[in-house]
């Protein structure tokens, strides 16, 4: 397959490195990734918020069989995470043993390797989770 | 008192990964007696998870230095990376971690290599870039992930960390840098040439003509430019390649234990490389009250060593609780084996499919 | 005129890793098969459908309709590849439907076509993961394995359900794809074999997931002109498609898929048939929790009650649902998938041998997702009698 795109990961900077949300001023719905219209009520009336990356995890899963560039993560857990600002995202939770995960865990962001395109390619960083310290 | 710095820590913070291998796990695996890494007290050291680089510690102390900072990051105008771990041999460590921090586009950015004191070199250039009032204030980062050949003695040391400070205008501050002073020479005694994985090292090369004689120099260079002496410091924060090295190298200056154990990181998470003496400095952050002073020194192979005096303000207290403290990052820690230790730090050669 | 779409008739070849065999040498397979199964039809289609999920990764191939139709000696047709995701087949016999009854093609042949077994384990679930939202869930590496395990908890913890309770889906299809020609998983599983099974994300074990497999089937979609009258004439009565948000989590409820429900409807309200004579459905299980979630959706049972309502037979409320061994082991060739669906569902119509232990039925259905329930699309079929 291809190398990994550098203008898309570049374009996504804002969204994996900072979580920009959007926060809608019609319904007060929050929601990730970003889009041009609210997916609760279509508003194109939005408001694009960074969020402070702690949240709950609602729940997770621990996952042994991953493609074939998240190899070296495995096992990789997955939470269901409900930011403090609303939102709901799908993301890694690291820094924890797989068995002591469990809902209504507390999170915090960190800035972690996503994923890097072999030995030669881009280094592509991103907001992961792991449990929250204070 | 000539020509005084007079510039201000804002905001320190500290990232020490939460994974740790023993010393014994290592000379168990290497076959070397347990008295080894006892002789050069290092118990334990911090390893960078499979996903964690020079780039995501970065952020990290970053993070916490802007929380104590109360500062804006549009407000830094210089972000500087000491490193000898970058991510990329061409690519800019500190425009990744500025961008994930938020920090606008107004502003100097660069890495800096001077093995373990480039970020030391950093804090220096930001002295003058804030008393220039080129920048209002800056971001400060030594960060490694250090390379220990497998097998060398290097490896009981070599670990990863960060520390983060933003310096700026004293009235704010913390801290205040009141002089400093830099000696340095060529002297090879460490260093990894390009593509090379692993470093060498003279060994015991590393120690009187390296460490001990920079280090001392750079002191006592302070003292005598500015009539400082031991007695003036409640603490005194070195280089740390080791958990000896420091005790001796106080010694050697006059400084008592007592003043140098508040600052000692490296046998509990070994040596960070550019983090080293500035967690060494976080850690009594930490702990220190107004008015008392604290005399830091780091060092770097090739070689060349810094040193400062600083004095902590009033607003220490209420900066403290904001982040972290290196003592909670030091007890946070999950130990793990030789071989999950080799996998995080790449040194199972895979190949590509 | 409005014309009445037909289907006349289905070939495919055994799902299976197919080593030796391209996307084209399997198109063509599945064409014999048809002609073998029904030998009295002209086969003169002026319209070539393909639909197939990942030709260009897979075999490194663009236009493929174009490319299979030159293969298949079919000059000056008509070709179109359909795509939308692992729901592609059931796409492409939409727009089949839509041209036999627009009157611009008197006879459509649709190809289901999908080579997976082409690359290492990990490279195959990376193409398959593409059908994540590529600048999200894609970035971070979320395979549809851990999603649907995340689902998969959501459900069992609201319904009361274990893991063990789930685990009569995949017993059942493994159990009923023994005897289908088709299928590529012809083993029984034991009452305990997920014990065994390694998890792929937890709760799911590879139990719970379609097995990675090569497949072709082929239809042919026609206005009456060519069709097999030696047996049963069938008919596409109603078609349905609806999409929605793509991320579950974003939905009001996760593990109730509207997609499902919408398309499930249009078709039924479009056929002439009533609710209660569909007793045979072909649904979507490519992981455990979604065929009950399906079944749910779809409105065969209550919201929850499908675990518990599911009988040993594969009935719910008095229908069939997967005697072919479903997703799960009839197998899931992506894009060919959905064209298997229909064939299966005109199989049972016909009562052929997969399908003889069960009354004689007018008409049934067949439903084919794209993840969970981000776009969904029904195919109903009825005797002309
Ligand atoms: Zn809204």
């Amino acid at each position: 397959m291809f190398k990994d795109s550098v203008p898309k990961y570049w374009r996504l900077r804002d969204v994996v490195y900072r979580l920009k949300y959007i926060y809608c001023r019609d319904c007060g719905k929050s929601s990730f990734p970003p889009r041009s219209k609210c997916p609760y009520c279509g508003s194109s009336n939005i408001d694009h918020r960074y969020s402070k990356g702690n949240g709950v995890v609602e729940e997770y899963t621990v996952m042994y069989q991953s493609e074939a560039r998240y190899q070296d993560y495995q096992p990789i857990v997955f939470g269901v995470i409900r930011l403090d600002e609303g939102f709901r995202i799908v993301a890694p939770i690291v820094d924890v043993d797989p068995n002591s995960v469990e809902e209504g865990m507390r999170v915090e962001a960190t800035l972690r390797r996503v994923r890097v395109d072999g030995s030669t390619g881009l280094i592509q960083y991103g907001i992961k989770f792991r449990p929250s310290r204070r | 008192m000539a020509s005084a710095d007079n510039v201000g820590i804002l905001g320190w913070g500290a990232y020490i990964p939460i994974y740790r291998i023993s010393s014994d796990e290592i000379a168990r695996v290497w076959g070397f007696d347990d008295k080894i890494p006892d002789s050069i007290w290092v118990e334990e050291k911090a390893v960078g998870a499979i996903d964690e680089d020079t780039v995501t510690m970065s952020w990290e102390a970053s993070r916490y230095a802007l929380m104590r900072s109360g500062i804006d990051p549009s407000e830094i105008g210089a972000v500087f990376v000491g490193t000898e771990s970058k991510p990329y041999s061409v690519k800019p460590t500190a425009t990744i971690v500025a961008e994930a921090l938020g920090i606008p586009p107004k502003k100097l950015a660069s890495d800096l290599e001077f093995a373990c004191r480039a970020a030391s070199e950093a804090i220096r250039i930001s002295i003058g870039l804030v008393k220039s009032q080129i920048a209002k204030a800056t971001l400060v980062i030594g960060a490694d992930t250090a390379q220990g050949a497998p097998g060398d003695l290097l490896e009981f040391s070599a670990s990863s960390g960060a520390a983060a400070y933003i310096i700026g205008n004293p009235n704010q501050a913390a801290a205040v840098i009141v002089a400093s002073n830099s000696y340095i020479t060529d002297t090879p005694d460490f260093w990894r040439r390009d593509g090379a994985p692993y470093p060498e090292h003279g060994e015991i090369f590393t120690g009187e003509p390296a460490y001990f004689h920079h280090i001392v120099n750079a002191v006592n260079g302070l003292f005598e430019e500015y009539g400082f002496t031991p007695k003036d410091f409640d603490y005194a924060v070195f280089h740390q390649p080791n958990g000896k090295f420091p005790l001796q190298v106080g010694a050697k200056l006059g400084f008592d234990r007592e003043k140098i154990l508040p600052g000692i990181v490296t046998p509990y998470v070994g040596n960070t490389y550019n983090g080293s003496a500035l967690l060494g400095l976080a850690k009594v952050l930490d702990i220190a009250k107004e008015d008392e002073w604290i005399l830091v020194a780091p060092f770097g192979s090739g070689a060349g060593a810094d040193a400062y005096a600083i004095r902590v303000t009033d607003k220490i207290e209420e900066k403290r609780s904001l982040a972290p403290t290196v003592e909670e990052l030091i007890k946070r820690k999950i130990l793990i084996s030789y071989g999950e230790y080799t996998k995080m730090r790449g040194k199972i050669r895979k190949y590509e499919r | 005129m409005i014309q009445q779409p037909i289907v006349a008739g289905f070939g495919a070849v055994r799902i299976d890793r197919h080593f030796g065999m391209s996307s084209i040498d399997l198109a063509v397979e599945s064409l014999k098969d048809l002609e073998s199964r029904h030998t009295d039809i002209d086969l003169a289609p002026d319209t070539v459908i393909v639909s197939s999920m990942h030709p260009e990764i897979m075999q490194e191939q663009s236009g493929i309709a174009g490319v299979m139709a030159d293969y298949l000696d079919l000059k000056g047709v008509r070709v179109y590849r359909v795509e939308s995701g692992e729901a592609s087949g059931l796409a492409a016999v939409n727009m089949a439907y839509t041209l036999i009854r627009s009157g611009l093609s008197r006879s459509t042949l649709v190809i289901g076509v999908e080579k997976v077994t082409e690359y290492p384990t990990s490279m195959i679930t990376r193409a398959y993961s593409l059908i994540e939202d590529s600048d999200y869930k894609g970035f971070y590496g979320v395979t549809p394995a851990a999603e649907a395990a995340l689902l998969a908890k959501i459900y069992m913890k609201r319904y009361g359900y274990s893991y063990q309770d789930l685990y009569k889906w995949p017993y059942l299809m493994h159990s009923t794809a023994t005897t289908n020609p088709y299928a590529q998983l012809k083993f029984r599983l034991k009452d305990t074999s997920y014990e065994k099974s390694p998890i792929i994300s937890d709760p799911l074990r590879l139990v719970d997931m379609f097995p990675y497999g090569d497949g072709a089937a082929c239809i042919v979609v026609s206005d009456g002109s060519a069709v097999d009258k030696r047996d049963a004439v069938i008919a596409i009565a109603g078609v349905g498609a609806s999409s929605d948000i793509v991320d579950p989590f974003v939905r009001s409820d996760p593990v109730f898929f509207d997609a499902v429900k919408n398309s499930f409807n249009q078709a039924v309200a479009m056929a002439d048939v009533n609710r209660d004579q569909i007793k045979y459905i072909e649904l979507h299980d490519s992981f455990t929790p979604y065929a009950y979630i399906a079944m749910e959706s779809m409105g065969l049972v209550e919201r929850g009650a499908s675990v518990r309502s599911l009988s040993d037979d594969l009935t719910i409320n008095g229908t069939y649902v997967n005697l072919s061994g479903g997703l799960k082991a009839r197998g899931h060739p992506w894009g060919a998938t959905g064209v298997y669906q229909v064939g299966e569902v005109f199989r049972a119509l016909r009562g052929e041998e997969q399908y003889r232990s069960i009354d004689p039925i007018y008409a049934g259905l067949a439903q084919n997702m794209n993840g969970p329930g981000a776009q969904s699309y029904t195919t109903l079929l009825r005797r002309v009698d």
